[in-house]
């Protein structure tokens, strides 16, 4: 049984737009999953659905076994604290240091985590102490990633701003993130639009605007 | 949670100076509206303790006995100090007025002199420094038949205050006048026989704000007991009055019985002078009856026949007592005669023995005749002055046996007079119709009657003055009873005035001054529960603006904290935290000076109208608690719910990131 798997999953948001339809997808525990291609509603979407964050209007969304769509509570919030989730809009915490908002991220999963490690591997050094107010969004966007992989989480989403990373730290970002699935088994899904990744993914999907899912093989499976 | 705190904390820190600023307002408004009024109470209740105000006041008609003084002593549980007083008419610098005049005492109300110093005569007083002014003079109007004070004129050396009169002019009423001051004097200036006032204070009470509740049911419970007390003492003195009333009642059953006895013996005495005069009354009528037959008889009064047998009676009592007086006379010489004739005759043998015995003894002796002759002649010569003197004597006696002789005829013929003229005298004896009336018999009757008549005269007298007296010690005694009849029913009327006379207790909040800073006080509680609902709406809208702004601006952290894994009680929890520790440093700030500069200036402007010489503040922890507790609350509360309506959202919806990029 695959570790994600997403069934016949659809979304409609109130205003009646439809963000994905019957979409399946099945990640294995320890896979870095691509999810690309132009359509960014269902992609974000998507991602949302795996992380707990939202609930699909049909179908099913499984981690691990578990129907998410019946978590609620405590659970749900559990289930949240496995999951680390790099958004593409800012989502430092912009009251709280770089530092700060890596500890909490870690403190709320108690896990053991050093921020300067954490922020070098990402690319950002000696800037634990800083106010998140004081960096420029594409350090604010690796201090996410930082912070999302301080509580070595169990899925690891990452939905990528192209605009705000370069291809350096981003290629950086991702072979950091290959290492964290390869050392602690953790299943990554990264969205984005570009092919620069396609070497560590283990498998992708693509996401045209007709909705149309096309799996293929990654070039880490070749 | 506490990184969600600091998150939300620092994200927030305009919003958040405005909450404190709020709350700080908030209390600073209310704790102080509600502590001025506090402030107010309790400044006046340390003036109260610290002047040793009394707790229970008490006042009598009768005033107040030792032993009512010392029965409160041990049983009222208080201190108790027991002061004179008495409201006057006065003269206070020409112009008439009624002043209430104190005793000075240390132990209860003491004064505040604000001027001068305390008297050291009973010629100075100090006086209320809202009436008076030093160095003035008043004149006390004291009952001239039953004075109060002994000293009237009076120099005023002090000004004072006192807790008793916090309100300048609110001394009370003395009747229907107006008391316009009040003086305190000497006790030794007073001449009351009790005291009047009696004040008690109680250590435990002094522990409470004398405008609390604690107070007041503390006061209660000492108002019972002093019930008691004086329930207790009517009953004792009511049982003294009894016995009184039944010693002085068996007493005056005794002097009425007395009296009647006296009344009786006069009465018993009258009778017995008035059967003598009866019986002595046809005695009289008798020997009047004869004298007046005799008078008829020999054609003269009665009244002639006794001067004419009185100058009988006279002469013959002149001659008994020259007779007696002869006789006496007469007995006397011849007893003498007697004796020295007798001395003579012992004296005369003796004499004549020896010179019998002498010449007997020459006589027979061997001596010649011439020897003997000459011996007798010397014997001869030896005796004759001794027969010499007998002879002499034997003369003498002889005269008075002849002045004796002559003595007893005398007396002869002097009592053959007296029988001569007796004689005569009886020989007028009367025969008339009814009897033959011996003169002499007549005259002694006579004399008879006049003693009986002087004799019934005099008893009749005393039988006047008897009547007279008696009638008017029977009048006292009358009287007497009916005195003690009158103090019976008096013994009677005290005994039920006794059940009546309760003693008047008054307490703190009875005083002017006090009803008047507790309606001050009421006056500003009411302004601040008027304001509190207006001051907690308008507090309760700032902070539902600013924690709506807040919760709004934070809503996409919030949903951060959310995909984090933060439960949405944990991230409301974080912004109430936030509203609340807001609120709270805002309102520690706003009720500590709420609590203490708003007081401070309500007490010292109260100043103007209260007689408070000293400020206390005193903090009303439960009100001021209660007011930064619903603050604190209300701001948390106020908080979680601006929070709760986007923490409960899914973190996507927070996020706008699906829906953004949908839009």
């Amino acid at each position: 049984m695959p570790f994600i798997s997403l069934a016949e999953v659809c979304k409609q948001y109130k205003s009646d737009l439809v963000a994905c339809n019957n979409v399946n997808l099945c990640v294995e525990k320890g896979q870095v999953c691509l999810l690309k291609g132009n359509d960014l509603l269902c992609k974000s979407t998507l991602l949302d659905i795996i992380g707990g964050m939202d609930r699909p209007t049909a179908g099913i969304a499984c981690v691990d076994g578990t129907d998410l769509s019946l978590l609620r509570g405590g659970k749900l919030n559990a289930y949240r604290r496995k999951v680390g989730f790099v958004y593409a809009d800012e989502t430092a915490l912009l009251g709280l240091t770089v530092g700060e908002n890596i500890m909490l991220s870690a403190h709320l999963c108690k896990v053991k985590a050093s921020a300067d490690k954490l922020l070098a591997a990402v690319g950002l050094d000696n800037i634990a102490d800083e106010p998140v107010r004081s960096l420029d969004d594409k350090q604010r966007q690796l201090v996410c990633v930082a912070r999302a992989l301080a509580r070595r989480p169990e899925v690891l989403l990452f939905d990528v701003d192209e605009g705000l990373l370069d291809a350096h730290s981003l290629l950086k970002v991702a072979a950091f993130i290959k290492k964290m699935c390869d050392k602690f088994g953790t299943t990554a899904v990264i969205s984005l639009t570009g092919d620069r990744l396609d070497s560590l993914a283990d498998v992708i999907y693509t996401f045209d605007a007709d909705d149309a899912v096309e799996k293929c093989g990654g070039a880490a499976n070749e | 949670m506490n990184s969600a705190y600091r998150a939300t904390l620092r994200s927030n820190v305009g919003k958040y100076v405005a909450l404190f600023v709020i709350s700080a307002l908030v209390c600073l408004l209310l704790c102080g509206a509600f502590s001025a009024a506090y402030g107010l109470e309790y400044t006046a209740d340390r003036y109260f303790d610290n002047s040793g105000l009394y707790d229970v006041c008490l006042r009598s008609d009768t005033g107040f006995s030792e032993d009512d003084i010392r029965t409160l002593t041990e049983q009222s549980g208080g201190s108790v100090t027991a002061v004179f007083s008495t409201d006057l008419p006065a003269e206070v610098g020409g112009k008439p007025s009624t002043l209430r005049v104190y005793s000075i005492d240390d132990g209860a109300n003491r004064l505040n002199i604000v001027q001068g110093r305390m008297p050291m005569s009973d010629k100075e007083c100090v006086a209320d420094a809202a009436t008076f002014k030093l160095n003035s003079t008043v004149k006390l109007l004291t009952d001239e038949e039953q004075p109060t004070i002994k000293n009237g004129e009076l120099r005023v050396v002090g000004l004072f205050e006192s807790p008793m009169y916090l309100t300048d002019g609110e001394y009370g009423k003395s009747g229907d006048e107006k008391i316009d001051g009040v003086l305190y004097i000497n006790k030794t200036n007073f001449t009351l026989p009790n005291y009047t006032d009696i004040f008690i204070s109680y250590d435990t009470l002094a522990e409470h704000n004398c405008f609390d509740a604690n107070y007041k049911s503390g006061i209660a419970s000492v108002l019972a007991r002093i019930k008691t007390i004086n329930d207790d003492r009517i009953a004792t003195l009511y049982g003294e009055q009894m016995n009184n009333l039944e010693y002085t009642l068996a007493e005056n059953k005794l002097l009425i019985e007395q009296y009647n006895t006296e009344i009786k013996f006069y009465e018993d005495n009258i009778k017995g002078y008035e059967d003598k005069i009866d019986d002595l009354e046809p005695q009289m009528k008798k020997l009047r009856k004869y004298l007046d037959d005799y008078a008829k008889l020999v054609g003269i009064s009665s009244e002639d026949v006794i001067v004419y047998v009185e100058s009988y009676m006279q002469t013959l009592d002149t001659l008994s007592v020259q007779i007696k007086q002869l006789e006496d006379e007469f007995l006397a010489d011849y007893a003498t005669y007697n004796e020295a004739a007798f001395e003579y005759s012992n004296k005369s043998g003796e004499v004549n023995n020896n010179y019998n015995n002498e010449l007997v003894k020459i006589n027979s002796s061997d001596m010649d005749d011439a020897k003997k002759a000459a011996e007798i002649k010397k014997l001869d010569e030896k005796y004759a002055k001794q027969f010499k003197e007998l002879k002499a004597e034997k003369e003498a006696l002889d005269k008075e046996y002849d002045r004796v002789a002559k003595m007893s005829s005398d007396l002869d013929s002097l009592k053959q007079s007296y029988n001569s003229i007796l004689a005569e005298l009886r020989s007028n004896d009367i025969n008339t119709d009814s009897a033959t009336i011996n003169i002499e018999n007549y005259y002694k009757l006579e004399l008879n009657y006049s003693s009986m008549k002087a004799e019934r005269d005099m008893l009749q007298s005393s039988l006047d003055f008897l009547e007279q007296s008696y009638a008017d010690e029977i009048e006292v005694i009358n009287s007497n009873i009916a005195a003690a009849l009158a103090e019976n029913e008096e013994q009677q009327r005290l005994l039920d005035e006794y059940k009546s006379n309760r003693w008047a207790v008054y307490q703190r909040s009875d005083s002017a001054g006090y009803a008047a800073l507790v309606k001050s006080a009421a006056s500003i509680r009411a302004i601040a529960w008027i304001c509190l609902p207006y001051i907690s709406a308008v507090a309760v809208l700032l902070f539902c603006l600013v924690m709506v702004l807040a919760a709004r601006s934070g809503r996409r952290q919030m949903g951060v904290l959310r995909s984090l894994g933060l439960s949405s009680a944990a991230v409301t929890g974080a912004y109430a935290g936030f509203a609340a520790s807001a609120a709270a440093y805002g309102g520690l700030l706003g009720a500590a000076l709420g609590s203490t500069v708003v007081p401070l200036v309500q007490v010292i402007l109260s100043r103007s109208t209260y007689n408070l010489p000293s400020i206390a503040l005193g903090f009303d922890y439960v009100t001021v608690g209660i007011i930064f507790a619903a603050a604190v609350i209300a701001a948390a509360a106020i908080g979680a719910v601006s929070a709760l309506v986007y923490a409960r959202k899914q973190p996507s919806e927070l996020l706008f990131t699906a829906q953004e990029q949908a839009q």
